[in-house]
């Protein structure tokens, strides 16, 4: 048994080494071994079974094939004419992907998109062709006929099969080349269709868009709502398939996000049936996956703020909340246009694209810890006296990390895409790919860790360094190298300071500020090779890879511990304070790829409590909090959860900007969000 | 002038109606032995010790020989002071008045019409002339306040600050004039007395009694019915019963006081009590902690 158990975590180590091979230089181990051995990782996140694992690999290696051409449109015509087609579970839809069957990637493929599914529900494939003799032009058009011909073998296997519905969606599918859409069914089958294209030709993170926005010309009154909640639950049970191959970093995070709602530029509120039938039916199929943002406002009706906290409270992690009274300011002050900053969307979790951008919004996490290790390795730590002098160095610090993450991002090449060009108005009026720019925005988004920490450090080295004197900024700097070795009470001072990130005291509030405008000056000037802005914001998936292998911080946290989560306190701060704290926060210019509020609630504080919830929620929007999510779940079922998964299969949790299965999280994470459930329970 | 406080919860949803900022007030003449926060009997400074911020390693704490949670005695003032890691906590804050109100105002914008800010302890109403300019002024915000009293006090206290109080949580616990002294030390005379005072001059302000129900104290057949007769003869708003939880366990570890387990009631007892304070004709809540 621990031969075995040794045996299961050595072929984890090297899966993991060379998944971060892959993720440095994927593109050059193109091929079927690779590729097998990733389908291998992703499905050994779900199977531990070791015999299931090399009966998998045995199966699936004759079934991969990796299509590569120079032109990429080729290499997707290649692909598109050899998928097999899976028409498991289909009723009112299909939808399929050749989990085995690739394009060659040549660059970094551009992900944490979301396509605008009008595109292809008010018009035909034959409307996308470009008349013109350009490359961009060719690409375009023989990967449309790629389309049509993958379309054309997808009806004849579904005329083949007894899919109930089979009449009308092979009606569907040949309108599809000319016609466009003219049904809630047909509209929403589209959608399956191009979602399903998106994963085939390699893009990940794939979202859903505005759902309720771009299907609501089909919502007509001889719909009745049962058939309408018919069509919806079948729609996501498709989105729901392939999870763990469309899972990306960990288990559940697969960008499928649904937008819902959302303000008009007449400061009015769009919703309807399908805003909130969209939540209603995510937490009745209690599934992970699709998960749903809401696009919140003032004007929202007060229904749905308490259709809201049902959703909130219902245990499937979502929705994620996203305030567009202060996104869409946020959006015009960065200088996108009202049509797009109106019409915005969000990359996987959080951060926001206006319309008609394929924005690469989520690149890197910039570690705010970093600063400090870059002071300690300049020296001349004794010069360091005041407060006004550590900050003068961490902000000389912070601009050099800056530099190096700004050179590393003028590097990336993308890969050519001729799918997300094709759906893109920009790219086709320019005739060029939204790799190469073509896109009518072309910006660049990173994402920021461990403030809170750097928050909680500052005070900490405020009060014990400048203040009382008990320590010089050296001698703190060594203990926390040392990992506070020896140290402990030094460390139990700076763990135990009252001063907190999350407190509503204007110090903290503008110590935030200031860093957060800091690192703004740091890259204003920066221009990527695409001709894009960078911006950045507070929240990010690293709170744990980053915090692996990174040494001790000020704030008492030892190395390898897990950073602060997102927008969120520790110990003791109640929950309108922090709402507070994050309102008066400045979200504007640069500073807006994505800001959560990340909090956990227990589930005895608001049950009866439901309307308080919602009316919580209302407030904190109302007060400027820029996006927030929440889990509702007690330490004690989490506990229960990770001691006996069996016992709860369906579990369900939000770690940083998905749902997932709690079972199928890597225990670090099981770890940390029982830890957060802890402290939340001694706040109440 | 300052009060003598506890603590300050915001984001309370179980105080009263609405979302609500709960100032726990510090003193109180009942030892009630369920009481949910036993630290906030004492009209003095009492010490709480924190075992998660303990470093209990003998060799790395310099207060080690003369800590008295090591050496096991309740915490002392020296201990708070000595101990550099803040593992030992102070039960108790002299706070202005004005940084009172300047707390609980960063909360307004959740109060909504509904919210506001409930006075709880301790017996809050001890402390009446203290809170006096506090609520006068918050009232002059438009700050709903709710108190939350036994009504074991002076009447001259209840009727300082009876013209500002919107909401009235009352308790009703032990209703045997020699249970009531022998095992919470109160005189039911007053009680009864001041709940007469409160219910013939509350005006608009709204009345909810609240049960503790607690085996061989009030839950008891006698016991029941006496509250029952009561609800019949003032005719609150409301009734909330609740079965006592041991949600102050963890405080009276950190307090280094005895702690009494009482068995909980279950659901069908609870039922079955909301069932016969029913035919009081008063609406009866079953409130779950």
């Amino acid at each position: 048994m621990q031969i075995a158990i040794e045996g299961a975590m050595g072929m984890k180590r090297i899966l993991d080494f060379l998944i971060s091979i892959y993720k440095k230089h994927g593109t050059l181990f193109q091929g079927k071994l690779f590729n097998t051995v990733i389908l291998l990782y992703k499905y050994g996140r779900v199977e531990k079974d070791k015999r299931s694992l090399v009966r998998y690999i045995a199966d699936t290696f004759p079934k991969v094939k990796v299509y590569g051409s120079k032109n990429k449109s080729k290499a997707i015509q290649k692909l598109l004419g050899n998928v097999c087609f899976d028409l498991s579970d289909c009723e009112h839809f299909v939808y399929s992907i050749d989990v085995y069957k690739s394009t060659r990637l040549h660059g970094k493929i551009l992900g944490n998109c979301t396509v605008d599914y009008r595109k292809v529900i008010f018009q035909s494939l034959s409307d996308l062709r470009i008349d013109s003799d350009s490359d961009f032009a060719r690409q375009n058009n023989l990967m449309i006929d790629a389309i049509i011909d993958y379309l054309e073998r997808l009806r004849q296997e579904v005329e083949k099969s007894d899919i109930a519905n089979k009449g009308n969606i092979c009606m569907y599918l040949e309108r599809f080349r000319t016609e466009k859409a003219a049904s809630l069914e047909e509209a929403m089958q589209r959608i399956l269709i191009i979602n399903q294209l998106q994963w085939q030709t390699g893009h990940i993170l794939v979202g859903l868009g505005r759902l309720d926005l771009a299907l609501d010309s089909f919502l007509t009154p001889d719909l009745s709502e049962s058939y309408i909640e018919e069509l919806v639950s079948e729609f996501c049970l498709h989105l729901h398939k392939y999870y763990y191959f469309k899972s990306n970093a960990l288990m559940g995070d697969t960008g499928q996000i649904i937008i819902l709602g959302g303000k008009n530029p007449d400061g009015t509120y769009f919703c309807n049936t399908l805003t909130g039938l969209f939540m209603r039916v995510i937490a009745s199929l209690g599934i992970p996956d699709p998960k749903i943002l809401l696009r919140v406002s003032k004007g929202m009706p007060e229904p749905l703020w308490e259709r809201l906290a049902i959703g909130m409270t219902s245990n499937v992690g979502s929705p994620l909340i996203s305030n567009d009274d202060k996104v869409i300011d946020g959006l015009l002050d960065f200088g996108y246009e009202p049509e797009d900053a109106y019409n915005y969307t969000t990359s996987a979790c959080w951060e926001p694209i206006p319309g008609e951008a394929f924005e690469q919004n989520n690149i890197l996490s910039l570690n705010y810890l970093k600063p400090f290790d870059i002071i300690s390795r300049q020296g001349n730590l004794d010069s360091i006296t005041s407060f006004d002098i550590l900050m003068n160095r961490y902000f000389d610090a912070l601009k050099i990390y800056v530099a190096d993450i700004t050179e590393y991002l003028s590097s990336i090449r993308w890969e050519q895409d001729p799918l997300y060009s094709a759906l893109n108005d920009s790219c086709r009026s320019k005739e060029l790919d939204a790799a190469f720019g073509g896109s009518k925005y072309n910006n660049y988004g990173i994402l920021t860790v461990a403030l809170s920490n750097v928050i909680n450090a500052l005070h900490n080295i405020d009060t014990f360094v400048f203040q009382k004197g008990a320590y010089t900024y050296r001698e703190l700097d060594d203990m926390r190298r040392k990992n506070y070795k020896g140290h402990e009470i030094a460390r139990m001072q700076l763990k135990n300071n009252e001063k907190v990130f999350g407190k509503d005291d204007p110090e903290t509030i503008s110590l935030v500020n200031l860093i957060m405008n800091k690192t703004e000056e740091c890259m204003a000037s920066y221009v990527n090779p695409l001709g894009g802005k960078l911006k950045f914001g507070l929240s990010s998936p690293h709170y744990i890879m980053d915090s692996t292998n990174f040494p001790a911080s000020f704030d008492g946290r030892l190395a390898n511990e897990p950073f602060g989560v997102h927008i969120s306190a520790s110990n003791g701060v109640p929950y309108t304070e922090l709402m507070n704290f994050a309102s008066q926060l400045d979200y504007s210019s640069r500073k807006i790829n994505g800001n959560v509020v990340d909090f956990m609630v227990s589930p005895s504080f608001v049950t009866g409590n439901l309307k308080k919830f919602a009316e919580f929620l209302r407030v904190s929007v109302e007060n400027g909090v820029y996006q927030m999510q929440a889990n509702v779940i007690d330490s004690k079922t989490l506990i229960l959860a990770k001691a006996d998964p069996d016992k709860y299969p369906n579990l369900i949790v939000r770690v940083w900007g998905f749902n997932a299965y709690f079972r199928e999280l890597p225990v670090e994470y099981q770890d940390y969000l029982i830890e957060r459930a802890k402290q939340n329970e001694r706040i109440a | 002038m300052s009060v003598l406080l506890s603590s300050i919860q915001r984001f309370s949803v179980h105080d009263g109606p609405g979302i609500r900022t709960t100032v726990f007030l510090k003193g109180c003449g009942l030892h009630c032995p369920w009481c949910a926060n036993p630290e906030c009997i004492s009209s003095g400074m009492d010490y709480s010790y924190m075992e998660e911020r303990c470093l209990r390693d003998a060799s790395g704490c310099p207060v080690n020989d003369s800590c008295s949670i090591l050496r096991d005695r309740k915490p002392t003032a020296e201990d708070f002071e000595s101990c550099s890691v803040g593992a030992i906590s102070c039960n108790g804050e002299r706070m202005a008045g004005e940084v009172l109100i300047e707390q609980i105002l960063r909360d307004k914008s959740y109060y909504g019409d509904t919210g506001g800010v409930t006075f709880s302890g301790g017996e809050a109403l001890l402390q009446a002339s203290e809170l006096e300019p506090v609520v006068t002024e918050l009232k002059d915000m438009g700050i709903s306040i709710c108190i939350e009293t036994s009504l074991f006090a002076p009447a001259c206290d209840i009727a300082m600050l009876m013209p500002y109080i919107d909401t009235f949580y009352i308790d009703i616990k032990v209703l045997d004039s020699a249970m009531c002294h022998e095992a919470l030390g109160g005189n039911l005379e007053t009680y009864f007395e001041n709940l007469r005072y409160v219910m013939s001059n509350r005006g608009n302000s709204h009345v909810t009694m609240r049960v503790p129900l607690v085996r061989n104290y009030t839950y008891s057949e006698n016991n029941l019915r006496s509250v029952k007769d009561a609800l019949s003869s003032f005719w609150p708003d409301a009734c909330e019963i609740f079965s006592v939880h041991n949600l102050g366990k963890a405080k009276y570890k950190s307090l280094r006081k005895e702690y009494e387990d009482f068995p909980t009631l279950s659901d069908g007892e609870l039922q079955a009590v909301a069932d016969y304070l029913g035919g009081a004709g008063i609406p009866i809540r079953i409130i779950r902690l």
